[in-house]
């Protein structure tokens, strides 16, 4: 392989998404991040740096047709490659089902499933016009199999990501581009509500609410040669939440 | 990369060959001292062969509860009570038409395949407890839990039901730190199917029907193991990793 590798991550500003950046980056990746607020991804590029990688930030808004595109090009232009994307950014707005609004719903759909959709597209077009592998990891969320009250948008969203992500699994299956979820649990980053932490040795299996990292550690397993044989799967990482 | 698992000590049934067998070679690779067990002594010792210094061959038919006992029995004189992984790999598939399937092989299958693995992982479960050690135990599944292969039926209800062994056992296991997964693979080319490789034509059409056109090796299906039995996923219990190159996927 040689070398570094690059990966794209999405909303990396942040959680989950910051989490994962500092994970591949001390595993050897470089990282074009992104997301909509600037401030953010400063730190997020001081983690990856601190890691020993080198990030590339791009502020924008997933919504934005022209975004996909442009956070190919960055990596390419930066790194002059691209060797994984990690479709991480999402948005959950709570209310009962009754309550929702079309921008509510247009906001989490097009955040959560278009966005991925088009990047999927974009970085995979690259990757088949140079005949190239590559591996795609969507962060999906253990609702995409089970329910919780007043995230219908939510649920929806992560439901479609994760057949997206079977459907193009099966349909880069012969080009080499493996394409698989990670579905986390309750992971404890800056928007968890404090009463998730206090609740968590009772409702979670293993005691504890997840760390960042450790979903990060489950991307990076899924975009290695390790998983070389993996597509079209979903990682639950939820500490054995559906287990009961 | 490889997960780091210096001076840990991993039980691996099913080691002289296939997928156990290239289990324990990457866990090895990767830092751990292993305990190869299987009932197949010449393969047995030629890998602990290759395998070398820190590495133990143990035989022992797995069909037999009293065995299941003396492998752990022995594992833990051997390593002072500290054991961190265990992985099941050890099976049996006998081809008989449901219909005709036989007492016999049915009750063999459930033993090597089903009760093996309970019995041993009750026994490691309950060696981690007491040592306090945040083990992980994988087990070998199949995608066969799934979608039902043909005319196996005792081997395909055995592979159903290391699911929810895997799930029950690792939801009574989490609040000790213990982990309990397993990996789901397709089609790996192994002694399993040696058989079935005899036949090229129905052996490629059933390669055509795997979105990514061919099967794994032993080798692919033990970087799983590896990543599951190490700290990586440390999030991760009770789950089923599907390895099959897209295979289930219609
Ligand atoms: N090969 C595949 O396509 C495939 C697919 C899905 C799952 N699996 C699973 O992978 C695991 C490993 O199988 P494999 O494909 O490597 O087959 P294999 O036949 O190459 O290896 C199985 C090993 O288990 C040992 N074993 C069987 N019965 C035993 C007993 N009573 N006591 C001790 N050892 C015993 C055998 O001696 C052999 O070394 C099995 O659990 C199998 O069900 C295989």
């Amino acid at each position: 392989m040689g070398g570094r590798q690059v990966a794209i991550v999405t909303g990396a500003g942040q959680g989950i998404g910051k989490g994962i950046a500092r994970t591949l980056a001390e595993r050897g990746y470089d990282l074009v991040i992104t997301s909509r607020t600037e401030r953010d991804l400063d730190g997020t590029r001081q983690s990856v740096e601190e890691a020993g990688g080198a990030a590339t930030i791009v502020v924008a808004d997933l919504k934005d047709p022209g975004t996909a595109s442009r956070l190919v090009e960055s990596a390419l232009t930066r790194f002059g490659r691209v060797d994984g994307l990690v479709n991480n950014a999402a948005v959950n707005i709570f209310a009962p089902f009754l309550d929702q609004t079309d921008s509510n719903l247009d906001e989490m759909i097009e955040t959560n499933l278009t966005a991925p959709f088009f990047l999927c597209q974009a970085v995979a077009n690259h990757w088949i016009e140079k005949g190239l592998p590559g591996a795609i990891v969507n962060i999906s969320s253990a609702e995409d199999t089970i329910a919780y009250p007043e995230q219908v948008p939510y649920a929806s969203s992560k439901g479609g990501l994760l057949s997206m992500t079977k459907v193009l699994a099966l349909e880069w299956g012969p080009l080499g581009i493996r394409v698989n979820a990670v579905s986390p649990g309750s992971i404890d980053t800056e928007m968890t509500p404090e009463v998730y932490r206090r609740q968590a040795s009772r409702l979670m299996p293993i005691g504890r609410l997840g760390k960042p990292e450790e979903i990060g550690s489950c991307v990076h397993f899924l975009l290695s040669d390790d998983a070389a044989f993996v597509t079209g799967t979903s990682l639950y990482a939820d500490g054995g939440y559906m287990l009961q | 990369m490889s997960a780091d698992l210096a001076g840990k000590n991993a039980i691996v049934t099913g080691a002289a060959s296939g997928i156990g067998r290239a289990a324990a070679l990457r866990l090895a690779a990767d830092g751990a001292n292993t305990f190869c067990v299987d009932r197949d002594e010449e393969g047995l010792a030629q890998v602990v062969g290759i395998l070398g210094e820190g590495h133990t061959g143990f035989a022992a038919d797995l069909g037999l509860a009293s065995s299941c006992r003396e492998v752990v029995a022995a594992s833990r004189r051997h390593w002072h009570d500290r054991i961190h992984i265990l992985v099941n790999a050890a099976a049996i598939l006998i081809r008989e038409p449901t219909l005709q399937h036989s007492r016999a092989a049915w009750n063999l299958t459930l033993d090597i395949n089903l009760k093996a693995p309970f019995l041993i992982s009750q026994e490691v479960v309950a060696t981690m407890i007491e040592t306090g050690i945040r083990g992980s135990i994988v087990n070998v599944g199949s995608v066969e839990a799934v979608l039902p292969g043909r005319g196996h039926v005792a081997y395909t209800a055995s592979k159903g039901a290391i699911t929810m062994l895997t799930r029950s056992a690792a939801f009574e296991a989490a609040p000790h730190g213990i982990r309990v997964n397993a990996v789901a693979p397709g089609v790996v080319a192994t002694g399993m199917n040696a058989d079935l490789r005899e036949d090229p034509e129905s052996w490629s059409e059933m390669l055509a029907g795997i979105p990514m056109g061919r099967h794994a090796e032993p080798e692919e299906i033990a970087a799983v193991i590896a990543f599951l039995a190490s700290d990586e996923p440390s999030f991760v219990t009770g789950e089923i990793l599907t390895s099959d190159g897209g295979w289930t996927l219609h």
